[in-house]
């Protein structure tokens, strides 16, 4: 993948989808983010994002598409995850493989902290790409998993904003997650 | 979690900004926060479908926001529901459309809540007559199911006759060469306030035709039975192939018979009560 830094001025990206359209290999798409950061991909990989699957159907993609809403470092590591699972391993014919994708996946998702994560299911969001927006909420679903509020609260983040009234009412509603 | 190492430490002054909802468009991605920013309302409710019903009633504790979002009837309805399909089934018999008093938050919870008290042998207080009860029976296999539901009210007995439970079944097709065949049947309170799961995922197959017992029944701190002794009682009736009537009771293991009506409604008030 071939990334370059340019200034994100409209000019600039216009020559370059112009540029693009004339020298691109066949079956490579460049995604340029909001940041102006360029990724060249093959096509296969770039279908997994919806949005652009059904501008490449409805013909209405150049070969550079400019990705307004994700900065460079996330759709870095969202074209990552893409192409690692261009091809699903189906579960009951390839275990192995299953496994070891799965196993890639923990180790993707174990270097990033809460706020890529979160940056990345937003993308994932807007580009229609379900299965990293499944996996990347599933994990952000797991570290709520088995914790009391106050943990939640403490890995989140988040003010305590019930008043005491409030408070107690929504635990008693809940009371039967507390009870071991 | 993991934190990146802080390369730089932003101002304190950008703490509205946390309130904010998440943009994409930061100019300066080398800045670090010393605690990440809470998630906004739309990675709530993005992350809020793969969320099982102890993590949403968590969550929903956590804040004001976050109760909101994670209390919405849209997502309990999401929850793929085996157990609370049953109960869903069993209300929309009676009527055709879905009762105003039924929250699917609070069906699962309870739902939930009920295993979780089946597993704990959590005890209670008591006095509930058969009026105040619904039965429901629940037999499947493969893709056949029947659920059948009794109200207490129209069950007779004298108090000193034995319960029993009788599911007719004839007309929804189970054959006495089926194999995992599930019965299960519930106890709900009144308004499906409170539920008491007899027998969980049984599998059986039908080609002995003859009855079983469940698994020890939860203890209650009673006076009437220390320890468990109680069991689930499960009888078929065929009518030549065809599984015709399901019957069930409450029976004590010291003596393998089913117990009295008063007996009954005397263990299932522990459960069904606070």
């Amino acid at each position: 993948m071939s990334s370059s830094k340019k200034s994100s001025d409209g000019k600039s990206s216009e020559i370059e989808e112009a540029v693009a359209s004339l020298t691109m290999p066949f079956n490579k798409i460049l995604l340029t983010s909001s940041d102006g950061e360029s990724f060249e991909i093959d096509e296969a990989v770039a279908r997994k994002f919806q949005i652009i699957a059904h501008m490449i159907e409805d013909d209405c993609a150049g070969k550079a598409i400019p990705i307004d809403n994700v900065t460079g470092d996330i759709l870095s590591k969202i074209i990552e995850y893409a192409k690692k699972h261009v091809v699903e391993p189906d579960e009951d014919e390839d275990e192995e493989a299953k496994k070891k994708l799965d196993s890639w996946d923990a180790k993707f998702v174990e270097k990033l902290d809460l706020e890529t994560i979160f940056k990345i299911i937003l993308a994932a969001n807007y580009l229609n790409f379900e299965g990293l927006l499944g996996f990347a909420s599933q994990t952000v679903a797991d570290y709520i998993k088995d914790k009391t509020p106050e943990e939640v609260r403490e890995i989140f983040n988040i003010e305590n904003d019930f008043t005491p009234e409030e408070e107690e009412a929504i635990r008693k509603e809940n009371a039967w997650t507390f009870n071991g | 979690m993991k934190q990146n190492p802080l390369k730089r430490k932003r101002n304190d002054e950008i703490n509205e900004e946390t309130l904010v909802l998440m943009t994409m468009h930061k100019e300066d991605d080398e800045h670090e926060h010393t605690k990440p920013s809470p998630p906004s309302w739309e990675i709530l409710c993005l992350v809020g479908p793969y969320m099982d019903p102890e993590s949403l009633a968590v969550a929903s504790c956590v804040s004001a926001t976050w109760s909101k979002c994670f209390s919405s009837e849209d997502l309990w309805k999401l929850l793929p529901a085996t157990r609370h399909s049953i109960f869903y089934k069993a209300i929309t018999k009676e009527e055709t459309t879905k009762p105003a008093w039924l929250s699917y938050k609070r069906l699962i919870s309870e739902a939930e809540s009920a295993a979780k008290r089946r597993r704990n042998n959590q005890p209670a207080e008591p006095k509930i007559s058969l009026s105040d009860l619904v039965f429901i029976v629940h037999v499947s296999a493969g893709s056949k199911e029947a659920v059948v539901v009794k109200q207490g009210k129209d069950l007779m007995f004298g108090s000193y006759e034995r319960f029993q439970i009788e599911a007719d079944v004839s007309d929804s097709g189970f054959t006495a060469d089926m194999k995992d065949v599930s019965m299960s049947w519930n106890v709900v309170l009144r308004n499906y306030e409170r539920m008491f799961l007899i027998s969980e995922s049984v599998k059986k197959s039908l080609d002995s035709k003859i009855g079983w017992f469940t698994d020890e029944l939860p203890a209650t701190k009673n006076r009437y039975c220390d320890g468990s002794n109680l069991v689930g009682e499960v009888k078929p009736s065929f009518n030549e192939e065809v599984l015709d009537k399901v019957v069930f009771a409450i029976a004590d293991s010291r003596n393998w018979k089913s117990l009295f009506v008063d007996d009954v409604l005397r263990y299932l008030q522990c459960f069904l009560i606070e």
